[in-house]
């Protein structure tokens, strides 16, 4: 019983709660099933991605790549299906092109050493400039109807990226709680000379963490492809980056590695998205939505480093 | 036990320039816990280096239960059976003590790397149960541990691996007293199991207390192994203490002054302890204590670089010090242990770094003085003979003793009333060491006072005026100048205040 | 007293590759465009590069101290906003400029409160005033563009002194003034010195808690003053000004020779990168790249640079 009640997912929990109230106080249409179906499809894509940055947060890393990651798969997936090749395969191709990236980011990171924050910030420009390159600055749409299915579809009544992303998440916390690459990736991102120690290979599980990365982000590029029906390479996931690390940051999430699971961060994102429903279904200037964001990583980084004052505080008592 | 379970034969240990082992020979048999003394830099953590699979030895032979054993690195030898818990613990404080112990281990996993929780916690618990940590539930986090029970989680990983033998490394510096003898407890089943223990520590009260055999390092060399039953606390302190290298030491032509520079009242080092002393004018006050006395904090808390309660008056004034830059505008200046990482910035010039702290003084206006920058650090080159080819030299080019001497340097120009001093020879060879001396020397000859804080106990005895012994927070004698050796201050060091000691 | 480049070893050398990069950019972009060489492109290249050289001033030191500041494109966005939106109240435009100034020192001193006081990671404390700003700008303004300032005012980034555009001439001498100040004052001593070891910085009796709040300051107030040029450049103040204007900074930063761990660096050699990268933006934009491969290659060239002061750092 007591690990339902894991304490690092409880503030996060209060802080949905008090926002959910929040809400249906100050606008009536909030507190409806359709509305919380709406929030949930609006946010598969960050369901999905922010799967990657929780681990790559994890390691106490970064990746600021994401968005143009999705902007490169997604214009490539509409080139291929421009090219006349089926739904299916483009998507293939399309997730394909996702790891690919994330393999990029990993030799650089894991292999090469490079500081994460300089490798996604490089390569967020390169992918970027890629995808538009790749669509020749136009937009990508008129996807067959085959294709739909990924973003729109229906599996018995629930919606397929739904259960895409369920499955996901479900795959994923059996990976990071149930496995030893997992397992690595808290102990890594925990403490990584003790990880030497203990014979785990600090590079091979950072490069296996942007690979998934990239992989999780090429399968949502094709939900979001396939949803928005329209894919402009200049501005698609343009903000998601900043908008993922949010979420994975509020949902408990620590910027120094080793703390933080799936469950609070799909609860940050769930947060994340009530607030910018909430901000719009309340009226308020669409434009606040974008500075909630950054304030909220602010407020998520101030929280973090308060945790981590605390958790010291016991230790400054030692005399050696 | 007949055959030893770990057995070095002739370990010798060179570094460029340094021969800190020579010829060592050290036998372990199961189930016998082996203390390992030795004053600092006898040799003790380059022996336990080797042990552990740090450093590989110049010369000599380990053998492992009879066999020769290579040890390439540290998770070789553990695997070997041979694990060390350092002073610091080296654990994932984000998972819980069950993975601790056997994180990523190839036994814990099924197909496709599913782990087996309930096994993992199952035998960690065991395994915690067995050497007396009963109390605690492995399935916590490492962070809501205490220490003792994070030691414990240590002895299990090292366990878990099947070791023979099991290097403590100062098991109870960071142990409060009541949880000490918690850790003898665990100690004492792990002899009961057959484990080989190396405990290695400076406290004698322990030593006799747990160990049954102890071996005694000077100079890099073993003096002796003995049965704990055949060594009394003197001889021990005997065999440690080498023959004290007087001429080391200048002899004080004339006595400090009587007034009070720096008066220090209940100035608190933790929640629970404080201390109080004085420092005379042209004094050296030596303050020693082993490891987890608390005399570093003393440092930290004098120089504001941690905060706390308690009173401070610098020549009869009240005075507060919240940081190290009010420290220094209050005349006071410390030499930190470690040169590397809190004294000299080593890409920059020696000069630079010697004008360091006191740069404000060493400008016009915004613009700095170079002028003036030449001359302090010309002054202070000469001072104290730092040999560098010239003051634009990077210090990272210096031996030991010149950047121990640049750090002296940048802090002498500052023109402090009080001096405090740790471990200013840590790293030198001897001849810097005896020039680093004659300059403490001539400092408080020409009336500076000095806190001495050191670990070396010749050099304590040697140079001060009067010398503190601090033992777990409290400071428990006094000996003033010529009235202890170091075994009398050794013997000090090692207890808690006896009743009737005088302060 | 000898300077901080000839002092430090490991740094002969890195200012001649620089210098050979630039010119073989120089060279190449000449055969390849022929309107590459020419006075007038030159002039106009200086004219273009100010706000990426204004900014890249503090980018420099706070690299070398050992941290980074990415939310400057949009301080320097929220800084020109904040002149227009109070010019259109009706104010003289230069008490606005010195609003705008104003605006970005705050921007600059609330990351330094952030970062200096509480240690907080500059990264995260950057990234997320990046978005907080971009996104207040656009509340602010509601994404509109703000024109109609008066002509006293486009001097600063339209004028041309003696053929050379005025707001060049202000840039150099402000790179003159920080480069005096890093070589010749303290302030320049303990950024290297927080850079190389903070904790002997802290334990010399410094605050290293100042050295860096002012450090982040500075970048507010040097952001806000690339945005002032940029609206007279461009006589607009927009919600998407100075956009991933970070990489063209940190890029010639780090080209420039400046460690991306901290503790060395010039300004000199930021100054080189920067004429390599406005170089070969003016190159590209004449043979008709796109800015977005712009930023292809300005990425790969900023991963060459860190990978490659790796090796030789070594």
């Amino acid at each position: 019983m007591k690990r339902i009640l894991n304490v690092h997912e409880a503030p996060i929990m209060m802080f949905t709660i008090l926002v959910i109230v929040l809400f249906s106080l100050i606008s009536p249409d909030f507190f409806a099933i359709a509305n919380f179906r709406l929030i949930l499809d609006q946010n598969i894509t960050m369901f999905i991605v922010a799967i990657g940055m929780t681990m790559v947060i994890l390691l106490g890393g970064m990746d600021l790549s994401v968005g143009s990651v999705l902007a490169v798969t997604a214009t490539s997936v509409g080139l291929f299906l421009s090219k006349g090749i089926s739904p299916g395969a483009a998507a293939l191709l399309g997730i394909v092109i996702g790891v690919l990236c994330g393999m990029v980011n990993g030799y650089f990171i894991a292999v090469r050493r490079i500081p994460d924050i300089i490798v996604t910030l490089a390569t967020m420009y390169i992918f970027r400039g890629v995808a538009v390159g790749i669509s020749g600055g136009t937009w990508m749409n008129n996807f067959p109807e085959g294709f739909r299915f990924f973003g729109q579809g229906t599996v018995a009544s629930i919606s397929f990226p739904l259960l895409v992303a369920i499955l996901l998440i479900a795959v994923f916390i059996y990976l990071l709680k149930f496995t030893r690459a997992g397992r690595r990736i808290y102990s890594v991102g925990g403490n990584s000379s003790a990880a030497k120690l203990a014979g785990i290979s600090v590079p091979k599980t950072k490069f296996m963490v942007y690979v998934l990365t990239g992989l999780l982000v090429g399968i949502a590029s094709v939900i979001f492809a396939a949803k928005v029906g329209s894919v402009q390479a200049s501005t698609a996931g343009n903000s998601l980056s900043f908008e993922v690390m949010a979420a994975v940051l509020i949902g408990g999430g620590s910027i120094f590695g080793g703390v933080g699971t799936i469950a609070g961060t799909m609860l940050g994102v769930l947060f994340m998205g009530i607030v910018k429903n909430g901000l719009i279904i309340s009226k308020v200037s669409p434009f606040w939505v974008d500075a909630t964001t950054g304030f909220l990583i602010i407020l998520a980084i101030v929280i973090n480093t308060l945790q981590r004052a605390r958790q010291n505080k016991g230790k400054e008592g030692d005399l050696v | 036990m007949s055959q030893p379970v770990l057995s070095m034969q002739g370990i010798s240990k060179e570094f460029p320039g340094v021969k800190a082992l020579t010829d060592v020979d050290f036998e372990l048999y199961p189930g016998e816990v082996h203390a390992l003394m030795g004053e600092n830099g006898a040799g003790k953590s380059t022996l336990m280096k080797i042990l552990s699979g740090v450093y590989s030895p110049t010369k000599g032979v380990i053998r492992l239960k009879g066999k020769e054993a290579v040890f390439g690195n540290p998770l070789d030898a553990q695997l070997q059976g041979v694990s060390i818990i350092h002073q610091e613990f080296n654990l994932f404080t984000n998972l819980s003590a069950a993975e601790n112990i056997f994180i990523d281990r190839p036994e814990m996993a099924g197909r496709f790397g599913r782990i087996k929780w309930s096994k993992m916690v199952e035998e960690a618990q065991a395994l915690v149960d067995s050497i007396g940590g009963g109390e605690i539930d492995v399935r916590r986090e490492v962070r809501h541990l205490g220490v003792h029970s994070q030691q414990v989680v240590e002895i299990a990983k090292a366990l878990s691996f099947k070791a023979d033998v099991l290097i403590m490394d100062e098991p109870s510096a960071a142990l409060p007293e009541n949880e000490v003898k918690k850790m003898f407890e665990v100690v004492r089943k792990l002899r009961s199991q057959g484990v080989a223990i190396v405990y290695v520590s400076h406290r004698m009260k322990e030593i006799f207390e747990i160990a049954d055999k102890v071996t005694v390092l000077r100079d890099g060399r073993k003096m002796d192994t003995r049965p704990i039953g055949e060594v009394t606390e003197q001889s021990l302190i005997q065999m440690m203490v080498g023959k004290e290298v007087q001429q080391l030491y200048p002899v004080r032509e004339q006595p400090h002054g009587t007034e009070v520079v720096l008066k220090v009242s209940e100035l608190s080092l933790d929640a629970s302890h404080k201390i109080s002393f004085e420092l005379h004018k042209g004094e050296i006050l030596g303050l020693f204590g082993i490891p987890g006395s608390g005399s570093h904090t003393v440092a930290e808390r004098l120089f504001g670089l941690k905060r706390g309660s308690g009173g401070l008056e610098i020549n009869g004034k009240p005075v507060k010090i919240a940081s190290p830059g009010d420290a220094k505008a209050k005349k006071l200046a410390y030499v930190p242990p470690d040169r590397h990482r809190q004294g000299i910035i080593k890409p920059m010039s020696v000069r630079q770094n010697i004008s360091f702290p006191t740069l404000p003084g060493l400008s016009k206006g915004l613009v700095l003085d170079g002028e003036a920058i030449r001359g302090v650090s010309a002054e202070y080159m000469e001072k104290l003979r730092i040999k560098a080819p010239g003051d634009g030299q990077s210090v990272d080019f210096l031996s030991g003793g010149n950047q121990q001497k640049v750090v002296i340097a940048k802090w002498l120009a500052a023109k402090p009333d009080i001096l405090i001093l740790e471990e200013p020879t840590r790293g030198v060879d001897v001849g810097a060491k005896a020039e680093i001396y004659s300059i403490i020397h001539g400092l408080a000859q020409e009336g500076l006072s000095i806190l001495l804080i050191s670990s070396e106990m010749p050099e304590v005895l040697g140079l001060s005026d009067r010398v503190l012994v601090m033992y777990k927070g409290e400071i428990v004698h006094e000996f003033a100048r010529g009235e202890a050796d170091q075994e009398q201050l050794l013997q000090r060091a090692s207890h808690p205040r006896t009743e009737g000691a005088a302060i | 007293m000898t300077t901080w480049t000839s002092r430090l070893p490991f740094k002969s050398g890195t200012l001649l590759v620089q210098l050979v990069l630039l010119l073989f950019i120089l060279i190449l972009f000449s055969f390849l465009s022929p309107y590459f060489l020419s006075v007038t492109n030159f002039m106009n290249v200086l004219n273009q590069m100010v706000e990426v050289g204004l900014i890249a001033i503090p980018m420099t030191m706070i690299i070398i101290s050992g941290a980074m500041d990415l939310s400057v494109g949009s301080i320097l966005a929220f800084s020109a906003v904040s002149m227009g939106v109070a010019f259109e109240r009706g104010y003289n435009i230069w008490v606005c400029v010195i609003f705008g100034l104003l605006a970005g020192l705050m921007c600059g001193a609330i990351n330094g409160y952030l970062i200096a006081r509480h240690r907080m990671q500059a990264i995260v404390v950057t990234i997320g005033m990046l978005v907080m700003l971009r996104g207040l700008v656009y509340v602010v303004n509601e994404g509109r563009p703000i024109s109609g300032f008066p002509d006293s005012f486009y001097f600063l980034g339209q004028e041309y002194i003696a053929g050379i555009p005025f707001n060049a001439i202000i840039l150099v001498i402000m790179f003159l003034i920080a480069n005096f100040f890093m070589k010749k004052t303290r302030f320049g001593t303990y950024i290297y010195g927080i850079g190389n070891n903070e904790e002997v910085v802290r334990f010399s009796g410094i605050s290293v808690i100042r050295v860096r709040f002012i450090l982040f300051m500075l970048s507010g107030l040097f952001s806000a003053l690339a945005g002032v040029f940029l609206v007279s450049r461009l006589a607009s103040a927009e919600a998407t000004s100075g956009t991933n204007i970070e990489l063209d900074v940190i890029t010639a930063t780090l080209i420039g020779g400046t460690h991306i761990f901290g503790g060395r660096g010039s300004l000199t050699g930021t100054f080189v990168g920067l004429l390599i990268i406005v170089f070969l933006r003016n190159g590209l934009n004449l043979l008709g790249v796109s800015v977005l491969y712009q930023a292809v290659i300005l990425g790969a060239l900023l991963l060459l640079a860190v990978a490659n002061k790796k090796i030789s750092g070594e």
